[in-house]
């Protein structure tokens, strides 16, 4: 379990920065 | 948080029912988290508008008391419960894409620093948890347990420590009882003492990495300073959080030694296994942050998605704690708990405080 969170965590952090990256997600406000 | 439980399929975050019944938690996660980030807003308009001046208190701080005010009160409901379980995989999230506002150089050499803070901070939880656990006369279990809860993560380390040293139910849930009741606490003791001490932001968030336990009550503990502080607490963390599988391997050899445990195979895998994994992607961020693989503008974005994971984080630590659940626990491992913590935050203290002198 603690491995596939842990793995999960990290894969959908960096979809979310792939996305912001390649502009496909719009301005991320606060 | 989460449990030793080698196999890695079926994924925890898997599609279909297993997504659908995480949902109505998550919503409410969202939900506390952002009626928190309302409330903060509102206070600072309200605040303009009819200018006064009125203390900023963080959404931090109103999200975990409007998570405790649920569990404490109504409960939560049972449909929400897996869902709110998922507040440390945001928490992991939240610290990956964190990374981007770091220069790897500085992770690296801030980490560095704060690892030798961590050996230190290590030893001496040790020593002074297997000494009041003797006074006290706690089973020698639990003593290991506490013991590895306060040197390093919190609930994550008892939970992978469990398994390991072949522990029961009863004293694991002790030990978590102990620690979340501490971090707790942490959360409103700290930054009154930081700022009464006049802490700069570094040597505050250094601090509160070494000496609050469970990480998502360091993330917010540090958060509730200042922002900067909040991102020394993460760093400190992080290094602390790297060590459990060494502590937890040699936990698990002092219990095979007394015959209380069963042998540890591969010491190579068993380390890999209890490694946190996200602490490579938050290297990994940073290190392409640092390689200006981002813009100015994308760094921002991910700093404010790491923003909006913690917000799901800090919701889930008000969530999960139950007062009543926690004194249910009986006194004896919370005495040990407060004894032993306050050890260890006032040498931490100490310890910040001297090389703080000495680096000015």
């Amino acid at each position: 379990m603690q491995l596939s969170r842990d793995w999960w965590a990290v894969v959908l952090a960096f979809t979310a920065a792939l996305f912001v990256k390649l502009g496909a997600l719009p301005h991320v406000p606060w | 948080m989460t449990s030793d439980v080698t196999v890695i399929s079926p994924p925890a975050f898997g599609i279909g029912t297993r997504y659908a019944r995480l949902l109505p938690g998550i919503v409410l996660l969202l939900l506390i988290g952002y009626l928190g980030k309302l409330t903060e807003q509102s206070i600072a308009a309200y605040g303009r508008a009819h200018q006064v001046t009125l203390p900023n208190i963080e959404y931090v701080l109103w999200a975990i008391v409007f998570g405790l005010i649920v569990s404490n009160t109504i409960g939560v409901p049972s449909i929400c419960e897996a869902g709110v379980e998922t507040y440390e995989f945001w928490l992991k999230a939240g610290i990956v894409l964190l990374g981007v506002r770091f220069v790897l150089g500085d992770v690296l050499r801030l980490g560095g620093l704060s690892l030798v803070a961590v050996v230190l901070e290590l030893a001496i939880s040790i020593v002074v948890m297997t000494a009041l656990g003797r006074v006290f006369k706690l089973p020698p279990k639990l003593t290991s347990l506490l013991s590895i809860g306060a040197s390093i993560c919190g609930v994550s380390a008892i939970i992978a420590a469990k398994g390991a040293i072949d522990a029961d139910d009863e004293d694991a849930s002790y030990a978590i009882a102990a620690i979340l009741a501490l971090g707790a606490v942490s959360l409103f003791l700290f930054p009154v003492i930081g700022h009464a001490l006049g802490m700069s932001d570094a040597s505050y968030g250094l601090w509160v990495g070494l000496a609050v336990d469970n990480t998502a009550e360091a993330t917010a503990a540090g958060a509730l300073y200042s922002d900067a502080a909040g991102k020394f607490a993460v760093l400190a963390k992080t290094a602390r959080n790297a060590t459990i599988g060494f502590v937890v391997l040699g936990y698990a050899l002092y219990w095979v030694r007394r015959g209380g445990a069963a042998g540890v195979a591969n010491k190579a895998a068993f380390l890999w296994q209890k490694f946190p994994k996200f602490v490579l992607g938050f290297l990994l961020i940073s290190g392409l942050a640092t390689a200006g693989f981002f813009t100015r503008a994308q760094s921002t974005d991910l700093a404010n998605l790491s923003r909006w994971a913690f917000l799901f984080t800090f919701a889930g630590v008000g969530l999960r704690t139950n007062v009543r659940a926690l004194a249910r626990q009986g006194w004896r491992p919370l005495v040990v708990g407060v004894a032993g913590e306050c050890v260890i935050a006032t040498v931490t203290l100490a310890m910040v405080l001297i090389a703080s002198r000495f680096s000015s």
